[in-house]
């Protein structure tokens, strides 16, 4: 086969072989809790498709304390000091994938946050999933 | 906006839209409760009254 000279035409009807057939995003979701100070909360969060589909997910998260804005998000807000909370995670949880008998149609994350000395606290959680997957029209049935 | 809340067994009742469990601890066994609502959730309160949810906006 002849090779493409620095002088020809390159090829114009090549198509774009991207992901953006199968890139989606999903609803916001969110969660509140009150926290005093040594209680906990393990929040998990999951997004899932018919189980013919499979689904790679990414979760993105923020916490707030209090009410949202950008100075009460945990970590980094100005108004949040960050030695009175103990937060694990998140993870994408390996145990549940398992129990789940190798569940390619759903992804799970956990988070857990412990208040040690912040005082009774509300706590908000966001969270969006950015998946990819054959189809849209995920859910987020456990 | 569907939520769910939670009456956990400390008697603490958290609140979650679709897709989020929400436990305090291994000993927790929240009861979930289906509830419709549109008001945001940072804007949410509820209270427990008898058997009954009360839910209202801050």
């Amino acid at each position: 086969m002849r090779r493409i000279s620095q002088r020809d035409l390159l090829p114009i009807a090549v198509k774009s072989r991207n992901l953006a057939n199968f890139n989606f995003g999903s609803e916001e979701g969110s969660a509140q809790v009150t926290l005093a100070n040594t209680e906990q909360v393990i929040i998990t969060s999951s997004i899932s498709q018919d189980q013919k589909y499979e689904i790679f997910g990414n979760n993105y998260i923020a916490v707030y304390i209090g009410s949202i804005a950008p100075e009460n998000e945990l970590p980094g807000g100005s108004a949040v000091n960050e030695s009175q909370w103990q937060v694990i995670g998140p993870f994408f949880s390996h145990s549940s994938w398992n129990s789940s008998g190798f569940a390619r149609y759903i992804e799970y994350s956990k988070l857990y946050i412990r208040n040690v000395s912040a005082g009774s606290q509300l706590v908000i959680f966001k969270n969006k999933w950015r998946y990819l997957s054959p189809r849209e029209s995920s859910t987020s049935n456990f | 906006m569907k939520l769910t809340a939670f009456l956990h067994t400390d008697g603490n009742i958290s609140v979650a839209t679709e897709g989020i469990k929400i436990s305090r601890g291994t000993n927790d066994k929240p009861e979930e409760i289906e509830i419709e609502n549109s008001i945001p959730i940072d804007k949410i309160q509820i209270k427990k009254k008898g058997k009954k949810l009360e839910i209202t906006s801050k």
